[in-house]
């Protein structure tokens, strides 16, 4: 399970009120479980990202949906809110601003990537009794290997060497 | 046919990538930008932009009513190019899902771009490839590290003119008007070794770049955004994940070196460091 979506589950696990509702590739859904979540829903992965919601909205309704960054896929969580926003009609929230979850929202959960809340150890015997349909993978997409690249190694003088890494750091940064 | 580029957010530096294109295939290049100040409008076209459109948006919400509306009721539109964050993420997102049947491909966090296909790395040794459709609009977030930076000529002839929205969708509604998220920001990672004058240079590069100083520790899993590594000799086991680029400084060959795009390698550490902050 990515980074973010652990950080998705301890927001929704610290502030939900009432059923947690995990949606997601199948292979992640027992650790959900373990993390708080009520029940999974099994998703195939899609490539789109309105194709990916259309697999939870299909038989389900939500009073919020809370979204990790996720930022390595095709589509990211921020971009997910975006469109389930346009879908339902719920407003779009950010969890720094949120003391509780509110009705009607989509919030996106900030990921500054450090220590998650660990796995509940008294929910794994549940999370492994959970029945979880396993999915495939939807898309038109081609994935392809890249060339594997060394790393730039640069040496040189104290100035030479800050004014490659300073050169870089403009670029990367700004 | 246009190439729209999104100016807010840092966009205009997608301006020199649009121009590339646009030159290739003779198309125009409209930049899209909510700022009323004259002087930077006109900076776009001297940027590379044919025409700026220039509209009232205030807010995030605001600009899905904007793209929306352009994308909508332009017919002669080949891609809108946002720059990649997650403000434009959540616009983005909002737009394909009013719109989804006049848009194709649909692709965040773009690191190569041409007039027919956009690629991202999804890792370090896989890109995933899509075709850009002739028939409908491209709606692209492109990584700004992997765009060179546009040429401003300011002998550069276009238009300006007013872009007005009406009314503003009701249906979307995005309250943080800015995110700034902290997983973007640069992170300036220091070695358990490094002393604590050493950290007090590292925290001074990270305020000239706009990040923040962060000692090694357990408790930092994953670094998002782009990362400076500072004499970090851990194994790569005990280090977090890099998902952004990642370069490092240290004084001799270390495990980190494998995974960094540039690694310098320097015995006067806090010099470099003194050099980087100024």
């Amino acid at each position: 399970m990515s980074h973010s979506s652990k950080a998705a589950l301890a927001f929704a696990s610290r502030h939900a009120t009432g059923e947690i509702v995990a949606a997601g590739f199948s292979p992640i859904l027992r650790e959900a479980v373990a993390r708080g979540a009520s029940r999974p829903i099994s998703m195939p992965l899609c490539d789109d990202a309105l194709t990916q919601i259309s697999f939870f909205l299909k038989n389900e309704e939500f009073t919020s949906i809370i979204v990790g960054e996720n930022t390595d896929w095709i589509f990211s969580g921020a971009s997910l809110c975006g469109a389930l926003s346009s879908k339902l009609g719920f407003d779009v929230k950010i969890s720094r601003d949120l003391q509780s979850i509110e009705s009607n929202s989509v919030i996106l959960v900030l990921d500054a990537g450090v220590e998650s809340s660990n796995v509940d150890v008294r929910r794994i015997a549940r999370s492994m009794e959970t029945p979880i349909n396993p999915e495939g993978v939807l898309g038109k997409s081609t994935i392809k290997r890249m060339e594997e690249r060394k790393p730039e190694t640069i040496s040189g003088t104290a100035e030479e060497v800050a004014s490659a890494i300073a050169r870089r750091l403009r670029r990367i940064t700004r | 046919m246009a190439i729209a580029v999104i100016c807010n957010w840092s966009g205009h530096l997608l301006l020199g990538k649009a121009r590339e294109i646009a030159d290739e295939v003779g198309e125009r290049v409209v930049a899209i930008s909510s700022s009323n100040d004259e002087e930077s409008n006109q900076k776009l076209i001297y940027l590379g932009a044919d025409e700026v459109l220039v509209c009232n948006a205030k807010n995030l919400t605001d600009w899905v009513s904007v793209v929306s509306r352009y994308v909508a009721s332009e017919s002669k539109v080949k891609m809108v190019l946002f720059p990649s964050d997650l403000e434009s993420s959540i616009v983005m997102g909002a737009v394909y899902g009013t719109l989804q049947q006049r848009i194709s491909p649909y692709l965040e966090g773009a690191h190569v771009l041409s007039g027919d296909t956009v690629s991202k790395k999804l890792d370090s040794s896989s890109v995933i490839d899509f075709q850009i459709s002739p028939e409908k609009i491209a709606l692209i977030s492109l990584e700004r590290s992997s765009v060179t930076e546009p040429f401003e000529d300011s002998s550069r002839f276009g238009k300006i003119r007013n872009y007005e929205v009406g009314e503003v969708s009701d249906f979307v509604r995005i309250f943080p008007e800015m995110i700034h998220s902290p997983s973007m920001k640069l992170v300036v990672l220091t070695g358990k070794d490094l002393g604590g004058s050493s950290f007090e240079l590292a925290k001074g590069v990270a305020g000239r770049f706009g990040g923040e100083a962060k000692p090694l520790s357990g408790k930092l899993q994953v670094v998002y955004g782009p990362c400076l590594a500072i004499e970090v000799t851990s194994r790569l086991r005990d280090l977090p994940e890099f998902k952004g680029e990642l370069l490092s400084i240290s004084s001799r060959e270390v495990p980190l070196s494998s995974l960094a795009k540039l690694f310098a390698v320097s015995p006067e550490i806090d010099r470099v460091l003194q050099k980087l902050s100024v």
